[in-house]
């Protein structure tokens, strides 16, 4: 097998190291002050995505189950975005969780529905990031996530 | 996560993306308007912005990128990003081909973060973006002016970023340096040999 080696040169580094520019910080802090201004759109954006949710989850289509993947990783985009820490957390869980019954070919609609439920409690309820509620809820959805990877690694071939 | 926990205070002071001509991909427009805020923020001019494989494609035709920041899921039933990618690196375009880019993704699984790292992405940054992780990321870039790779099973920056020989069960090339250690030739230097050798001393007249 041929493998060759290619050294280009550095563009992007020349153009970064122009004098001028912003000092760093100020590059951070006016990036996060402007996601700031986005906050609403981001927030009914959040909301939406869970109505489109909840929708593919009461779905029985061939396409449904990947409509749920898609829905909660727009749900994991924003909901960190605009303060919702914990609902983007679950969101998380149910990409991970969806992902590994698509790739298993099985499905529990209750594991799906109790992901669903817990984000929309957790959107209207504003509990602080480091509740102790919301950490339980969470412990207990991922259970569901590394019980669905056991079943997958009990059902693999050896 | 804090400016100070991202370590950016070692990468230099100051960014001027002014100059660099970026593509955006990213089919959800509120997610658009996120990325396009962020790097406004870090002061870029010149971003293009498409919102699927076939419009980042003629962008990449058309014009000589500098960066490229794209969501790894496209449109539905379309190319991804991943394939973005790999197009992208094996389409002979210049410089374009060898753009430094950076793949984002709400899911970031071992399977998703492997088939990046395959695909011939920088690297893969995971939603809800932090604009502090982002620039350390392009920072990264821009210090390591990574080697490209061609094979037939790869093309894109070179994947290797630590050193731990070749993989179990796989032969050693014809030209790799032998395993065996010889005997010792000569009698090893003691620490004031070495310290003497590595040890810049302040002289005094």
């Amino acid at each position: 097998m041929s493998v060759s080696y290619i050294r280009r040169p550095n563009r992007l580094g020349k153009l970064i190291s122009t004098p001028g520019g912003r000092k760093l910080e100020v590059a951070v802090s006016t990036a996060e002050a402007n996601i700031e201004t986005l906050r609403p759109g981001l927030l009914a954006e959040v909301d939406e995505a869970l109505v489109r949710l909840r929708e593919a989850a009461g779905r029985t289509d061939v396409k449904a189950r990947t409509d749920v993947y898609n829905r909660a990783t727009a749900i994991v985009g924003f909901a960190g975005l605009c303060g919702l820490t914990r609902v983007g957390e679950v969101a998380y869980n149910l990409c991970e969780l969806s992902d590994r019954y698509l790739e298993a070919g099985t499905w529990n609609e209750a594991a799906i529905a109790a992901h669903i439920q817990t984000m929309s409690v957790l959107r209207t309820a504003n509990l602080p990031d480091d509740s102790e509620e919301a950490e339980a809820v969470l412990d207990g959805l991922k259970t569901l996530v590394r019980r669905a990877e056991e079943r997958a690694a009990a059902a693999e071939p050896t | 996560m804090s400016f100070a926990e991202t370590s950016l205070a070692n990468l230099g002071s100051r960014i001027d993306l002014r100059k660099a001509s970026i593509l955006l991909v990213e089919p959800n427009n509120q997610a658009m308007d996120v990325l396009t805020q962020i790097f406004l923020g870090f002061g870029a001019t010149h971003c293009q912005k498409a919102s699927s494989f076939e419009e980042a494609q003629q962008i990449c035709y058309s014009s000589p990128l500098d960066l490229i920041a794209c969501e790894a899921t496209l449109q539905p039933e379309q190319p991804d990003g991943y394939e973005f990618a790999s197009w992208l690196r094996r389409s002979k375009l210049e410089p374009n081909a060898f753009a430094p880019l950076i793949l984002i993704s709400s899911h970031t699984s071992t399977r998703n973060v492997s088939r990046a790292r395959d695909c011939g992405a920088h690297f893969m940054i995971s939603k809800p973006l932090a604009p502090a992780v982002l620039l350390q990321r392009i920072l990264w870039i821009a210090q390591h002016n990574r080697t490209f790779v061609e094979c037939p099973a790869y093309t894109g920056p070179d994947r290797r970023f630590q050193n731990l020989g070749p993989p179990d069960g796989i032969p050693r090339r014809h030209n790799d340096l032998s395993a065996e250690v010889g005997e010792a030739v000569e009698r090893n230097m003691d620490q004031d040999q070495i310290d003497s050798l590595l040890l810049p001393k302040k002289a005094t007249l």
